[in-house]
């Protein structure tokens, strides 16, 4: 009986957390945001570092870096930006950590597409930038 | 060593409700399992080899004039495949739905990701509170959960 109590108990709160219908949520916004570095045609070197940063009216849970249509680096955000909070004040949900700094890396010299999104903490995705680069070494 | 056959006997239940018990475990692991795995495609988006998709919004076209109930159609493509398009109005969800229309000429242009029956054309149906300026944003999200937009739109709505 208690184990029965406790599985459904579990199976709820796992089917509760896994924001299924939040993504569907009209009420929900997209996360947006903006990358500062590097900035589109720049030349980098086999390994970038992604700036930027990143808001949602709900929260931003991940930051995703794709080179090339593949993932490259994800995390999260904590890089404290007091300017973007000044910038949109209604999204700032009690913080000024919106930044985040992830890496690229670059397999091949040449050109590439770097994508970068948001995710917000029902799941729900934007690309916050695309970013075509050089890479100029190995 | 005999056992008695009490301790035998003893030990068959014990047996049969250790059976029991791993049964009933195995099938509510089983359940929890299924669960996390519908609702968190979270190592198919982490999955290095997975390409995001792509594609197209060729209805409406940017900075077009439409009523307040427009269709707007496309086609996405992915290398494993496109299992969802998402349509937002003004960063809110508006509609989603999947690639049903067959598209040969995406085929012919993107040979490498081509599949039988060509089936990577969508409709959908896109409504505006209220007229004025809104940006429409399309996203094409694959098997693995890895979403890419795939338009974004600035139009205007100019009747209720």
């Amino acid at each position: 009986m208690l184990r029965n109590t406790l599985f459904t108990v579990s199976l709820a709160l796992v089917l509760a957390g896994c924001g299924a219908k939040g993504i569907d949520d009209p009420a929900n916004e997209l996360p947006f945001g903006n990358v500062d570095a590097p900035s589109p045609g720049a030349q980098v070197k086999a390994e970038a570092v992604i700036a930027g940063w990143a808001m949602d009216d709900r929260g931003v849970t991940r930051v995703r870096v794709y080179v090339d249509g593949h993932l490259s680096s994800a995390g999260v955000l904590n890089q404290a930006r007091p300017d973007v909070s000044k910038a949109h004040p209604q999204y700032t949900r009690g913080t000024h950590t919106h930044g985040f700094a992830l890496t690229a890396g670059f397999d091949a010299p040449g050109p590439h597409t770097i994508v970068v999104q948001a995710v917000d903490t029902d799941g729900a995705t934007r690309d916050i930038a695309v970013i075509p680069v050089t890479a100029v070494e190995k | 060593m005999k056992m008695s056959p009490t301790l035998a006997s003893g030990t068959g239940q014990g047996e049969r409700s250790l059976a029991r018990w791993n049964g009933a475990r195995g099938v509510a692991i089983a359940a929890l399992a299924a669960a996390l795995s519908a609702c968190a495609p979270a190592s198919g988006v982490l999955d290095r080899a997975n390409e995001l998709p792509f594609g197209h919004v060729d209805q409406p076209v940017a900075g077009a004039t439409l009523p307040a109930l427009s269709p707007v159609s496309g086609w996405a493509l992915d290398d494993r495949d496109v299992r969802e398009i998402r349509v937002y109005v003004d960063n809110h969800f508006i509609n989603s739905g999947r690639p049903t229309q067959p598209r040969p000429d995406v085929s012919r242009a993107y040979p490498r990701y081509a599949r039988p029956g060509h089936r990577y054309g969508w409709t959908l149906l896109l409504g505006f509170d209220a007229p004025g300026p809104h940006t429409v944003l399309v996203q094409a999200i694959d098997s693995s959960g890895a979403a890419r937009d795939i338009g974004v739109l600035s139009v205007t709505s100019v009747d209720k």
